[in-house]
């Protein structure tokens, strides 16, 4: 902890960082070590990570990460991003506003195909999450329960808010892409804040007393809980891994992927949202309390 | 990079061309990552894929006067260096980010990349191009323009048909007619090479449909459509015919008797079918016999049983599967 605030002061310094805006970005630098070129002796990725594994019988069960529609041009092979051209699909970025009729039916056609349909090949090459960054999944089952009681496009705006996926805006449309949690069974970890970096609505532990006693999960915030004001806001599970070499995946070079739909609410992220989150979080601590305890921790690091 | 616009946001490049091209330029080739974004760097993530949505974000939070510079230079950057092979993965960059401002001034330029494209990364480049192109398409002479030179470039790709047909018919459904028949090799080629059943050519007529609304679909313009086809059972294979009034899920009823049509979903939305048919043995009710006659027919020689099977066959030319290559 405490090399983690060295280095934030240093990056700083170097960029001349002033708002408190960019201190939370330049988590991100630290959480994945690229620095400024300009900068001397610097560390690498700073994962504060949380210890604990996954079970064995966890290990054997599939994960869900969710990503939006166009990442699949990134994900599987020029003769697939045809087909689904061919099929409605053109994979281009979300404009931000609703999609148009024939993708809207595009999209409820894909979301009725079996699941042989929808299993594509991936591109030679290609990764699951970021080169050099951190692909966050949950638990398929937990996701699935999550997203059940919706039906037809309902599912994408329930996909977003049980993740917590506050930065998915309006007009977007998402896609779960399912994998064997074997695959980063040894490299996966709880997240941190320093993972979470820009995030708006992390959570370093659940609200749910039983949900604190699970360490190997992080805990999403359900936006939609949030933004009702429900007790608890704790969504699905959650866990990170360095990117994943599509070649894991799978032993046939083929994922499952599911359609899910448009975003069509931004809950959880109106005007004066992030204000009432942080507070929320605070828990009734003051600045003062933070303050004190952040002192504490790294104080604690650097006597260590 | 370090040379900042005065008086406009805190940090804003001077020139946002030059800005940009050197910023991916640094990226791509350098392997610079986020800190060839300077004074933006903080906003970029370490992901390709989502360089452009990042950049999205930093060209919002600018004030309007730079917006604009930020469109243009994105349409003037695709313009002068799109053509370059070593440009091509900022390039496709570029299109992503024209989609998302959006920036339509783009359009203009676009069919020159897949005209002068080749190579192996050529189809991937024309699907990018296909994508943003339809994206950035509203009734506008420049996405006509854009829509109708994609259509005839060598890179144009069966599947890339029905996104284009659609597209077309949005921006000018007038002469939706026209468009139909121009792709209809297309979209034969695109069912026989992609489709195994019919599901998606209903996805396009219906959004065409929506587009061109069934006051367009006048006796003039099926009749158009018709001589602009070439084979003597062209509306029965024309996978747009087919899909409007063929069988018992057609999009479109027709009334025999008055004549008139009106959406099978939708009855309330009910017009008469003006206008003469052009040519004699061009008949709607070859397409939709009248219900009554066509089971009386049947049950003369067949008896009830058959008679809704039977229906099916009669509109369907014998050997029928869909629309495909004859």
């Amino acid at each position: 902890m405490a090399e983690a605030f060295e280095m934030l002061v240093r990056l700083a310094e170097e960029e001349n960082l002033a708002e408190s805006g960019d201190f939370v970005r330049a988590l991100a630098v630290l959480g994945r070590g690229d620095y400024p070129p300009s900068m001397e002796e610097t560390p690498g990725p700073m994962w504060l990570r949380g210890n604990a594994a996954l079970t064995d019988g966890e290990s054997l069960a599939e994960a869900t990460c969710v990503q939006p529609l166009s990442t699949l041009r990134h994900l599987v092979l020029d003769e697939t991003v045809a087909d689904l051209m061919a099929h409605g699909l053109s994979l281009a970025p979300e404009t931000l506003d609703s999609p148009s009729p024939v993708m809207r039916d595009a999209i409820a056609f894909w979301r009725q195909q079996p699941v042989e349909r929808r299993r594509l090949p991936f591109q030679r090459g290609s990764c699951l999450g970021p080169p050099g960054g951190l692909l966050w999944f949950t638990s398929r089952q937990q996701f699935e329960a999550a997203v059940a009681p919706e039906a037809g496009d309902a599912r994408g705006q329930r996909a977003r808010d049980s993740l917590g996926l506050d930065h998915r805006q309006m007009g977007e449309t998402l896609i779960a892409v399912h994998f064997p949690q074997s695959a980063v069974a040894d490299s996966s970890a709880r997240p941190t804040f320093i993972d979470a970096a820009t995030h708006k609505r992390f959570m370093a532990w659940p609200e749910d007393e039983a949900g604190q006693r699970d360490r190997a999960w992080g805990r999403t915030v359900d936006l939609e809980a949030f933004s009702t004001g429900t007790t608890v806001i704790d969504g699905c599970p959650e866990r990170v891994a360095p990117e994943v070499d599509a070649e894991k995946l799978s032993d046939d070079g083929l994922f499952e992927f599911e359609m899910l739909g448009t975003v069509a609410l931004a809950a959880g992220s109106g005007e004066g949202a992030d204000s009432v989150f942080a507070t929320r979080l605070a828990r009734g601590r003051t600045v003062d309390d933070l303050r004190t305890s952040l002192t504490t921790i790294i104080e604690q690091g650097t006597a260590a | 990079m370090s040379d900042v616009r005065a008086g406009s946001s805190p940090g804003a490049p001077a020139d946002v061309k030059s800005w940009l091209s050197t910023a991916l330029d640094a990226w791509f080739e350098e392997d610079a990552g986020r800190w060839a974004f300077r004074p933006f760097a903080l906003h970029i993530g370490q992901r390709e894929s989502d360089l452009a949505r990042d950049l999205r974000t930093i060209y919002a939070e600018q004030p309007a006067i730079e917006r604009a510079r930020w469109r243009q230079a994105v349409r003037d950057l695709v313009a002068e260096r799109g053509t370059s092979a070593a440009f091509r993965p900022a390039l496709e960059v570029l299109l992503d980010l024209a989609t998302l401002m959006p920036a339509p001034d783009v359009l203009d330029v676009l069919p020159r990349l897949v005209t002068d494209a080749d190579g192996r990364e050529a189809n991937r480049l024309a699907n990018k191009v296909v994508a943003a192109a339809v994206s950035l398409s509203s009734p506008t002479r420049s996405a006509l323009d854009c829509l109708e030179r994609i259509r005839t470039s060598p890179l144009f790709a069966p599947h890339h048909a029905g996104l284009v047909l659609t597209a077309l018919c949005e921006v000018d459904p007038d002469r939706w007619a026209n468009h139909v028949a121009n792709l209809d090799f297309a979209m034969r080629a695109l069912a026989a090479k992609h489709l195994s059943d019919r599901a998606p050519l209903r996805l396009y007529a219906r959004a065409i449909l929506r587009a061109i609304t069934l006051s367009r679909v006048t006796a003039e313009a099926l009749g158009e459509l018709w001589n602009r086809l070439d084979c003597m059972d062209a509306p029965r294979l024309n996978w747009f015919f087919c899909e409007l009034f063929e069988g018992k899920s057609s999009l479109i009823e027709y009334d025999h008797d008055a004549p008139r049509l009106w959406m099978r979903d939708n009855p309330s939305v009910c017009i008469p079918l003006e206008g003469k048919l052009p040519l004699a043995n061009f008949d709607l009710k070859v397409l939709t016999p009248k219900p009554l006659d066509a089971e009386q027919n049947l049950r003369d020689t067949k008896g009830p049983a058959d008679a809704e099977g039977a229906r099916e066959q009669r509109v369907r030319p014998r050997g029928y599967r869909g629309p495909g290559p004859l």
